[in-house]
């Protein structure tokens, strides 16, 4: 694992007093921007250096350290960032910056890069930097005809793709993201929160996978949320990322009861045969 | 290994399957159940029981062991609930996020974060299903003040994992923030701040109050 930043010489007031190791907060470094499939990479850190590297502190005495993932918990959603952890020597920087791969990994298949965070390029930090940057569809729930009846089967309509590939073109060649998303629905009645397999966008009757019955009258708040996956595949590796969402409503749904209506037992009137 | 050391071993229940190799301080696991809120006492004769049953939502004037072993309790449920949703999942879900910041505060929260995510993309196997709570006994304060109650005690995970090891645990414990916990999933107004386990007899210098 590298990383896109540049090794700066700055004023390290008191850095080398600092005890080690010591776990120094970086938010600054290389941004990436995504248009048209392109990398466009800004240089923006004026205080990190990369794993393995050294920068020179105080009197000229180079300061060795790595970055290592945490994730922000004042964030909402969480979100990773990266702790900068101070070293004695070269050697240790880059074993430890290598160490950190897995954790990249883990981290960013599940929580998406706060802002400004410096993410590592290799396969799943660019991976990841793309796929937290998606806008990715929203549901657009629908239950034909438009109002529901108890007892009967409705049937939910997603009205957006559950499976999609995207790619995009990276300084380490192509990344291809595999992206499914996974329904879960709160039909407003006593079932909050039922979840579909992924890939099930529903359908109209009489096929659709995602249906439901309403046993009492009423208006019903149906909200849809879509979880998104992604199995990236770069540079002949792969792995999984998650963390996105998208949501809909039907607002009111209105369901009606339909009764038979005719005769009561015993008061029908008597038709005559003919 | 230092303190934070520790807390990235064992501090946070959701890697209960990997903790405590090697570390384990304790003498032979509590063996009380997850009904840890009720205090039995006995009479001689007749034999007669009295439980009296403690409630884990309100603070008692003074806050004993007894209290901190019946919102232990509740906290390590929600907590057996938030590792069997990620081991279904497969991902850290907005619900489980949810059950970690009810129960979880400050670096220990941090630290389920990241367990979590390792558990969602590399599950261990040898997590029970369902995930049962552990259970911790608080044995002696190392704190005791409003704005944080810490304690050692043994922790008991054999509900949790096929392979139970004995810990001993210091915990520290802070008022939950009721703003974070919207939907009042930890009925207690406690969260879990710090948690590690303790390989030395714990004294007030290594206090997660404190440290």
């Amino acid at each position: 694992m590298y990383w896109l930043s540049v090794v700066v010489i700055v004023a390290l007031s008191g850095f080398s007093a600092a005890p080690a190791p010591a776990l120094l907060a970086t938010s600054c470094g290389p941004k990436f921007s995504w248009s048209g499939g392109n990398v466009d990479l800004a240089i923006g850190c004026n205080s990190g250096n990369a794993g393995g590297g050294g920068v020179h502190g105080v009197a000229g005495v180079p300061v060795y350290g790595y970055n290592r993932p945490v994730v922000d918990t004042g964030q909402m959603p969480p979100c990773v960032t990266t702790q900068r952890v101070v070293v004695p020597d070269q050697q240790t920087a880059a074993a430890q910056d290598a160490a950190q791969e897995s954790r990249w990994q883990d981290l960013l298949s599940q929580y998406g890069p706060c802002p400004r965070t410096q993410v590592p390029v290799s396969p799943v930090g660019l991976a990841a930097q793309y796929w937290y940057q998606q806008t990715l569809d929203s549901p657009k729930p629908y239950i034909a005809p438009g109002r529901g009846v108890t007892g009967l089967d409705m049937f939910l309509e997603l009205r957006v793709p559950l499976q999609r590939t995207l790619q995009v073109n990276t300084v380490l060649g192509d990344l291809a993201l595999d992206v499914t998303g996974q329904a879960t629905v709160d039909w407003a009645d006593d079932v909050r929160s039922e979840r579909f397999p992924p890939g099930e966008a529903g359908g109209p009757f009489p096929d659709g996978g995602i249906r439901h019955q309403w046993t009492i009258r009423g208006a019903y708040d149906v909200h849809v949320r879509v979880d998104w996956s992604a199995t990236w595949h770069l540079a002949g590796q792969a792995g999984q990322l998650g963390g996105l969402f998208t949501d809909g409503d039907i607002p009111a749904f209105p369901v009606v009861e339909i009764q038979a209506s005719g005769c009561q037992p015993g008061r029908c009137p008597t038709t005559a045969a003919p | 290994m230092g303190k934070r050391g520790l807390v990235a071993c064992c501090a946070v229940l959701v890697l209960a399957a990997g903790c405590g190799h090697g570390r384990s301080q304790a003498g032979p696991a509590p063996t009380m159940g997850p009904l840890s809120s009720e205090a039995a006492t006995t009479a001689a004769v007749p034999t007669t029981t009295t439980s009296v049953v403690i409630d884990p939502t309100t603070p008692p004037a003074t806050v004993d062991l007894a209290y901190i072993n019946a919102v232990m309790a509740e906290l390590n449920t929600i907590n057996a609930q938030l590792v069997e949703l990620v081991l279904t999942e497969h991902r850290v879900s907005l619900q489980a996020q949810q059950l970690a910041r009810a129960v979880f505060a400050g670096p220990a929260l941090g630290q389920t974060y990241e367990e979590a995510a390792t558990v969602a993309r590399r599950p261990p196997d040898d997590f029970k299903r369902p995930v049962g709570p552990f259970v911790t006994t608080a044995q002696r304060f190392l704190s005791n003040a409003p704005t944080c109650v810490s304690f050692v005690g043994p922790q008991d995970n054999s509900q949790a994992v096929t392979d139970p090891h004995a810990l001993v645990v210091a915990i520290a414990l802070k008022p939950k923030d009721p703003k974070v916990d919207g939907a009042a999933l930890n009925p207690t107004p406690w969260v879990m701040s710090d948690n590690f386990a303790a390989v030395a007899p714990a004294s007030p210098k290594n206090d997660p109050c404190t440290g």
